[in-house]
């Protein structure tokens, strides 16, 4: 019996070659989707989940109240609190702090080094979390100065080789001995990190380590705390931001409250909190979105199926009669159906891992994850063998129960029509499909239309063939005035400028308390220190008075934008002293840096970060300005040897500076870099939305065919009664448009809430009005006709002779 | 009206050959009404597709109203069709998504009429075939008898001067077949040509001649006692 059920369900499949390659190629598609999907999800939710107290582990994280009102969440805390609190409370069981400060050159090749950030971690960190080490003593490599853990791919990157214990690895700071190797950081851990000091080691920068136990006010570490499991969090936390007031000074208006976040909570529910450590961060938002996307697709293809198969059921009537008249019973003929959906669903499901392992390397490059097929893991078979079940059973129950049902006098006529009721679900369906497909088509038209909007928006000065170059060591600082002219000798370089900060996002700037001698405006400005050649390397313009000058004598002038000025609410700006009363740095106020310049020049405003952010005013000060040292370098290049002139650039650097290797950017690389993930997301869009009209359209095939088999004999009698094709074309395809228009006005409400919300993550943005969506709504009817029209002019050719024979 | 010389029809899939008609000569007069008998698959209702211009004889002259339409293509067969010619089938085929009045109306619709001409046409068709009472109602909620009157009150709503009728009683009992054929022979009376195909000679006891087909030949013409052309 089951041989003879293989052989119907296979001779069906071959016989009906469009439905069948539908068919598996919509589930397949689907199943596709599904598992891409849900491997991406679980690898997000997986974060930090190795480490075995995670569900007892927690970050601290303090709420500041500005002086404004507003409030911002910072991970870094001050160095004490974690100590003192685990000290005085019962239910802290432990703590341990990480802290970030700068980097470092490494290598003991001098042709091969490269900088590495400086993470010191507390001596207890390896025994907090669990990270493997490879060679080493967790509980004593990060004691004793000098020492240093590194990763193996750190060790393989400098020595060629894994077990590197106890040798030497220089740094331009100090001789370091290895005392751990561990094993890379899991890509689903938010804490990744190359090398981890000591604090002896960076104790002489620390007022020789008594900072870590006496300062309670700067936002600089981050603290991890395992709790007692009975421990109740509102109490801990209260009592944290009370310890932290009583060791504060009482000159100092106190306006900060502690809480504590879970170390599995970190990866994706971070947005709002500066600072701290994130690597790959997450977001709940897109996850939700994904995880959506994932079922949905699976459903529409199931559901398709369903369409599919119920449009097929209607030319298996007379198999069916025939088994009934021979004594099937209504439950066999049932789970022949099942039975045939399922092996359909399984060989799809085969062909789609098939699939998934092709994509999977190049889904990895994307998005920076290392997802892999776990064919070992119960859970993943377990969720993916129910898929099958389920999709099958559901994709032909519908059908098998409806066929099953079949009188089998009534089953050899023909023209059986499928049930009512099921039909109308099926136009739910389709306006479902579409709605989504107009939804996901019009938001991928407004991302690349954001996106194109950036990328032509002038930033108010110029970003093309600029390349940055960090200032990582002393001699480059110092020399640099020699080092500008060596660069200026090249034929390729076209101007020079070293400041403090470059536009893009790279680090920290600081932001200067602006106050005017005349009123009492003031402005936050983002504080840039820069040399004369600033102004024309980037080319902004000047609005009103002059450059900044190279010589001492023009060391307290300043540049403003125009916005500072109207901020400022001044009217005769140059000429003018202004003071700045203290500068913020990473949202911590630094009272002492200040100094009153005097404004010699207006230049246009610019925008200094990505335009996710609103535009600034900005101060440009001398480079020999009290706040800010120089930092980096740029170049205006014209070259069509872009390897030359770097290997030139390289030379330079290593006549000043032999230990550090050169660092450089291209600074439109840079701007790009700061919409990458946006740029990802339309991608993402334009692919899954054009799935999703893939399989919506399979379905409005199916649809089309299924519903036109059952008007073929009307046809027939409006084609006898001077019906011409186009006015069957018409009647049928404009019941199809019909679904879709009311897809789109289903669509068109969401998908305009959902993007607005995603457009006021801009500062700078497009306006959507309803041209987008009905450009979303004509292509997907443009889709859908010419999915229709095929069954359309097919049923309209046919002589109505055929379709009108009675018996 | 129509004259049809050595028409011949052969159906071929990939492996068989099926003469459907052969050599078949056939002329009917305008008013006449003949009835077409013989055996199932003799060729009727392939003869009857022929003379509606739902199909294309594969051989043969086929001149309607003095056209030769032999090798016409579909649309301009559909011109020709349209207004002049009328079917009654067997199972009705009335539209049943449609109203009684509407069903009648299409006709009408595919002429390009007013709605107001429409209107006054349907509704005088209806009329005639006292189907008039019965105007909003679906189909399935008529009699058999109903729905073909209803179906010929279609076949007549643009004035066609020739009525097809493939076994006009066929699914009816003989009360409501008796109906329908009175209607018929009223329609024939008032000037309409009728050409019925049945297997019924009761029926055919109401047409002036009788075409008798086998196996795609015309074995016999009667001329039916009392009627004379």
């Amino acid at each position: 019996m089951l041989k003879n059920y293989f052989k119907i369900a296979f001779r069906n499949l071959t016989k009906n070659k469009t439905f069948s390659f539908i068919n598996v190629s919509g589930l397949t598609l689907g199943f596709s989707c599904f598992i891409l999907i849900s491997l991406f999800v679980l690898d997000e939710l997986s974060f930090d989940r190795f480490h075995k107290d995670v569900d007892d582990t927690y970050r601290i994280v303090q709420t500041i109240t500005e002086a404004s009102g507003d409030t911002r969440n910072v991970a870094t805390i001050a160095p004490t609190i974690g100590p003192n609190a685990k000290d005085q409370f019962p239910e802290i069981v432990n703590q341990t702090r990480l802290l970030q400060i700068g980097r470092l050159t490494v290598g003991n090749d001098p042709l091969k080094r490269d900088y590495e950030q400086i993470w010191i971690a507390g001596p207890d960190f390896f025994e907090f979390f669990d990270f493997k080490f490879l060679y080493g003593n967790p509980s004593t490599s990060l004691t004793g100065p000098n020492n240093l853990v590194i990763t193996e791919s750190t060790a393989l990157k400098y020595f060629g080789k894994k077990d590197v214990l106890g040798e030497s690895l220089y740094t331009n700071r100090f001789e370091a001995t290895i005392t751990g190797v561990i094993k890379d950081f899991p890509p689903n851990s938010h804490i990744n990190m190359e090398t981890i000091h000591t604090i002896e080691t960076w104790a002489p920068l620390f007022d020789e380590g008594r900072w870590f136990t006496s300062n309670w006010t700067s936002n600089s570490i981050i603290t991890y705390l395992k709790t007692a499991p009975d421990f109740k969090k509102n109490d801990l936390e209260s009592k944290i931001t009370d310890l932290v007031i009583s060791n504060y000074s009482d000159e100092i208006e106190y306006s900060s409250s502690f809480w504590l976040q879970p170390l599995k909570d970190i990866h994706l529910q971070s947005a709002g909190i500066d600072g701290g450590l994130n690597a790959n961060q997450g977001s709940n938002l897109y996850l939700y979105m994904f995880a959506i996307i994932g079922v949905l697709v699976l459903v529409i293809a199931c559901f398709n199926y369903m369409n599919l198969s119920t449009a097929a059921a209607s030319k298996r009537t007379k198999e069916v009669g025939m088994r009934k008249t021979l004594g099937a019973g209504k439950s066999q003929l049932i789970m022949q159906y099942l039975g045939e959906s399922i092996i359909l669903s399984l060989v799809s499901l085969i062909i789609a891992i098939t699939a998934v392992e092709f994509l999977l390397p190049y889904i990895n490059n994307i998005s920076g994850k290392a997802l892999a097929l776990p064919f070992d893991s119960i859970p993943l078979l377990t969720i993916l063998l129910s898929v099958v079940l389920l999709s099958g059973i559901l994709s032909a129950l519908y059908p098998a129960i409806f066929l099953s049902k079949i009188n089998p006098s009534k089953a050899f006529k023909t023209d059986i029509k499928l049930g009512s009721s099921g039909f109308s679900l099926k136009k739910v369906l389709v306006v479902a499909q579409f709605a989504i497909s107009i939804g996901m088509i019009a938001a991928t038209i407004i991302i690349y239309q954001q996106l194109n909007y950036i990328n032509s928006k002038e930033l108010g000065f110029s970003v093309d063939n600029k390349l940055v170059i960090d200032i990582n060591s002393g001699p480059l600082r110092a020399q640099f005035e020699s080092i500008k002219q060596e660069f200026e000798k090249l034929d390729a370089v076209k101007s020079v400028s070293v400041s403090s900060r470059v536009p893009g996002e790279w680090k920290v700037f600081p932001i200067a308390n602006l106050e005017t001698f005349e009123n009492d405006n003031r402005s936050q400005s983002i504080f840039i220190g820069a040399d004369e050649d600033f102004i024309s390397t980037y080319d902004i313009q000047i609005l009103e008075g002059r450059n900044l000058r190279n010589d001492p004598a023009d060391s307290s002038s300043v540049l403003i934008s125009k916005q500072a000025v109207a901020e400022l609410g001044l009217t005769n700006p140059v000429g003018q002293r202004i003071n700045i009363n203290g500068t913020v740095w990473n949202g911590d106020l630094d009272d002492g840096d200040g100094y009153a310049p005097t404004i010699v020049g207006v230049v246009d405003n610019f925008h200094f970060e990505s335009l996710h952010k609103s535009q600034k005013p900005v101060m440009i000060a001398s480079y020999r300005n009290p706040i800010h040292n120089i930092d980096y370098y740029t170049l205006n290049i014209e070259t069509n040897d872009w390897q030359k002139t770097i290997a030139d650039l390289q030379a330079i650097n290593y006549q000043f500076d032999p230990q550090n290797p050169v660092e450089y950017t291209f600074l439109d690389n840079r701007f790009e870099e700061l919409y990458r993930a946006d740029k990802m997301r339309g991608q993402l869009f334009l692919i899954f939305s054009g799935i999703v009209i893939f399989i919506a359209c399979m379905g409005l095939f199916a649809l089309a065919s299924f519903t036109i088999e059952s008007r073929i004999k009307e046809i027939g009698i409006r084609k006898v009664l001077g019906a011409s094709v186009k006015d069957i074309v018409v009647m049928v395809c404009k019941d199809f448009v019909l679904l879709v228009a009311f897809g789109f006005v289903v669509a068109t409400p969401i998908a305009w809430f959902g993007i607005e919300k995603w457009l006021t993550d801009f500062a700078y943005r497009i306006n959507i009005n309803l041209s987008f969506f009905l450009l979303a709504g004509v292509i997907a009817i443009a889709i859908a006709l010419i999915t229709v029209s095929y069954h359309a002019l097919k049923s309209a050719w046919i002589n109505p002779v055929k379709t009108l024979r009675s018996e | 009206m129509i004259q049809a010389k050595n028409l011949k029809k052969v159906y071929s899939t990939e492996e068989v050959e099926t003469t459907a008609l052969n050599n078949v000569n056939i002329e009917i007069k305008e008013g006449e009404f003949v009835a077409i008998m013989g055996p199932s698959g003799c060729g009727k209702s392939t003869l009857l597709n022929i003379m509606g211009l739902l199909d294309n004889p594969s051989d043969g002259e086929y001149h309607f109203l003095g056209h030769d339409v032999s090798n016409r293509t579909e649309r301009e067969r559909a011109q020709l069709r349209k207004g002049n010619i009328g079917f009654i089938f067997q199972s009705f085929n009335l539209i049943d998504e449609l109203t009684v009045f509407e069903n009648v109306e299409l006709p009408l619709l595919y002429l390009g009429m007013s709605a107001d001409e429409r209107k006054e046409k349907a509704e005088a068709a209806l009329e005639r075939m006292s189907m008039m009472h019965r105007r909003n109602h679906f189909p399935q909620q008529l009699s058999g008898g109903q729905q073909q009157r209803v179906a010929i009150a279609r076949a007549v709503v643009a004035n066609a001067k020739l009525i097809l009728a493939d076994e006009p009683t066929g699914n009816l009992d003989s009360d409501h077949g008796n109906e329908v054929m009175k209607v018929l022979a009223e329609l024939n009376e008032q000037g309409t040509t009728i050409v019925m195909v049945t297997h019924s000679p009761h029926d055919a006891d109401f047409a002036m001649r009788v075409i008798h087909l086998f196996d795609g030949h015309v074995v016999t013409e009667n001329m039916q006692e009392g009627f004379h052309v």
